[in-house]
């Protein structure tokens, strides 16, 4: 199984320069907007930059896969242990990411001048500034975006051209009957999400940031599992 | 020791079958030529040794194991294929990188010897290789690979004369120096003719043949000279080829190269000479 | 040292008629290393086990003996041993053929014995070496 390491190796070969590019981005844009409030004095809050890592992730799960999977197939490598590498360096980077969005979180809160307040999405959210909990949450939901990519890349490059027309309106087709049958229910099917998604995500339990994590991170490992079948038979295309 | 078995492997698209109970023995440290036309089902049959599909019914085994999502076994095979599977933006010299991280016996120097030989930039990105070029660097990738068996999928597609001598040289040399088990799958029949040991005919999915091209020439020869001896001679013969020109004429005879009958020819003053491997195979495969 | 692809007589026969020649001529002197299988197969395009067989044909007869880790090498005697190799079978190959065109062309066994000693009426190239 040393070919999974060298996957991963790859993996985040592929991915690195991009997010340190992000980040510098990042890191101009906090500075700008800080440097700007800072001059006006007025009482602006700003913050949720974890929601750009959140995109990025999922352009990277996008990504992760079509010229990826090709040249492992090409060097021989086998889909388990591409799938095995791929879901590891997905996490790393997911939690890699994490982590620096926590760090960001703490410098943006406390090194810089107190009026300037900035408030991560965590706190937006829960209310809670904890490193831990935030970066678990963090963790979580960028888990459940790069894998969500994955997901998609995947399913598009399993359909042939009627199938990927068919998918992509799915989700509409799908929101327009949810609608309906909501309406017949009298509104009973958009409490029924509502209610999951509070319990889910915590909010229901006193704003549990750790349950909101779990939900997250249960989630991503169900859509890693269900990447898994459409890999399990991928050929080499394009 | 690597030996490849194909034990009755069929492969099914739909209502095509591409490949019909083909079982081959592939033994180690030999050149082996697949031969077939367009569609025959040669590459479909390199993607299955390779798990880059899946066989419909049979097996595929190396020294006994199957290929089947075998990392291992599979870390000992290197494939030229004639698809493009490497990532477009990435230069030749960091896949090369790459190929080695995962073909540890990959000759970093040899393969850097060879693209200044054969003038291919190593800075370059393959989206901007010429199709010769692109074949270049796939076949520098696999002579430099040092993988026990090693797998060419029409490895002189868009190849100049000069750049085509150059890589039967390196084939060869390579070869001679480090015995390896080799299959080349090509079109190119009578160039490729001297090169390889045995020929694997495949028609229309169908294993047709698997021969030593010694023993497939000794069957065949060619009797030329003058028209109408030459049909005189070859009355009642199996004949499967004929060129001519104006009144001379040559014949490829579909006989034992020890029965010819040489008398007959000296009467009829007539020549022999070594039968074409692509004429057979071309009567082979109609 | 050439190769015709064409021709009927095996492509490994044609190499050990050509390593012959080579020895008979000097090139590769007795005691001495000859050129490498991997040499010859590069330089005609011929599978390696081919050069090979050619070589082993060599071996066979003594002309040619192999030294571990070097090489091929020629042995002693070797020349002498082509020589007359080719001379036994001189009669055959050369002057049978010549005696069965001269009949086609109805020249007299007189006329071939006045052509080897004199020429055909040109310069005498009898001392133009053997092949």
């Amino acid at each position: 199984m040393n070919n999974i390491y060298k996957v991963i190796k790859y993996q985040i070969h592929d991915f690195w320069k991009a997010v340190l590019i992000f980040y510098l981005i990042i890191i101009l844009i906090a500075s700008a907007i800080t440097v700007t409030v800072s001059v006006n004095g007025e009482n602006i809050s700003f913050g949720g930059l974890e929601m750009a890592t959140v995109i990025f992730l999922f352009v990277a799960g996008l990504n992760c896969f079509k010229s990826n999977f090709k040249f492992m197939l090409a060097n021989n490598v086998s889909r388990k242990g591409f799938y095995i590498g791929n879901t590891i360096a997905l996490v790393a980077v997911s939690a890699f990411m994490a982590l620096v969005d926590a760090v960001l979180n703490v410098i943006l809160n406390n090194v810089l001048v107190s009026n300037i307040p900035y408030e991560s999405v965590v706190m937006q959210l829960y209310g809670n500034n904890s490193f831990f909990a935030g970066f678990l949450w963090r963790f979580g939901l960028n888990t459940w975006a790069v894998c969500f990519g994955w997901f998609v890349t995947m399913l598009y490059y399993r359909c042939n051209t009627i199938m990927k027309i068919v998918v992509s309106f799915l989700p509409v087709l799908a929101f327009i009957i949810y609608q309906h049958v909501d309406r017949i229910l009298g509104g009973l099917a958009d409490r029924a999400v509502i209610d999951f998604l509070t319990r889910a995500m915590g909010f229901a339990y006193n704003n549990n940031v750790y349950i909101g994590a779990l939900s997250l991170i249960t989630g991503s490992a169900v859509i890693a599992l269900i990447c898994l079948l459409p890999l399990r038979n991928a050929v080499a295309k394009g | 020791m690597k030996t490849i078995q194909i034990k009755g492997v069929s492969k099914v698209y739909g209502q095509t079958k591409a490949l019909d109970k083909v079982d081959i023995t592939i033994e180690s440290n030999r050149i082996y030529g697949l031969l077939g036309r367009n569609g025959a089902g040669k590459t479909t049959l390199l993607n299955l040794v390779t798990n880059r599909i899946f066989p419909t019914e049979g097996e595929i085994l190396i020294d006994g194991e199957t290929v089947f999502e075998n990392d291992r076994v599979l870390g000992n095979i290197f494939y030229m294929t004639e698809q493009n599977l490497y990532p477009e933006d990435e230069r030749v010299r960091n896949i090369y990188k790459w190929t080695k991280e995962f073909y540890p016996s990959f000759d970093m120097e040899y393969a850097k010897d060879l693209s200044e030989r054969f003038g291919l930039d190593t800075k370059k990105r393959v989206k901007n290789l010429s199709t010769g070029y692109a074949s270049i660097f796939k076949a520098i990738a696999a002579l430099a690979s040092n993988a026990d068996i090693v797998l060419y999928d029409e490895p002189v597609l868009g190849l100049d004369a000069n750049h085509r001598d150059m890589f039967y040289k390196e084939l060869i040399s390579n070869y001679s120096e480090n015995p390896k088990t080799i299959i080349i799958s090509t079109h190119l029949i009578e160039e490729v003719a001297p090169v390889i040991e045995e020929a694997i005919i495949i028609k229309e999915g169908k294993l047709i043949l698997k021969r030593s091209v010694e023993e497939l020439l000794s069957e065949a020869y060619i009797v030329s000279g003058e028209a109408s001896k030459v049909d005189e001679y070859i009355q009642g013969r199996k004949c499967i080829g004929i060129d001519s020109i104006g009144s001379f004429k040559s014949a490829t005879v579909l006989e034992a190269m020890n029965n010819k009958d040489e008398a007959l020819a000296e009467k009829l003053e007539l020549e022999f000479g070594k039968a074409e491997l692509q004429k057979l195979f071309i009567s082979l495969t109609n | 040292m050439l190769i015709d692809f064409n021709s009927e007589k095996p492509i490994y026969l044609q190499l050990a008629e050509a390593i012959e020649d080579n020895i008979l001529k000097g090139i590769f002197e007795e005691e001495t290393q000859i050129v490498s299988t991997t040499e010859i197969s590069v330089k005609y395009k011929i599978n390696p086990a081919t050069a090979g067989k050619g070589v082993n044909v060599l071996v066979d007869e003594g002309i040619l003996y192999k030294k571990r880790g070097l090489g091929m090498f020629v042995s002693t005697g070797a020349k002498e041993k082509i020589l007359e190799k080719r001379r036994n079978s001189f009669y055959k190959e050369y002057v049978q053929s010549l005696l069965e065109e001269a009949a086609k062309l109805n020249i007299s066994k007189e006329d071939i014995v006045k052509m080897i000693v004199g020429g055909n009426g040109i310069e005498d190239n009898s001392d133009k070496g053997s092949k």
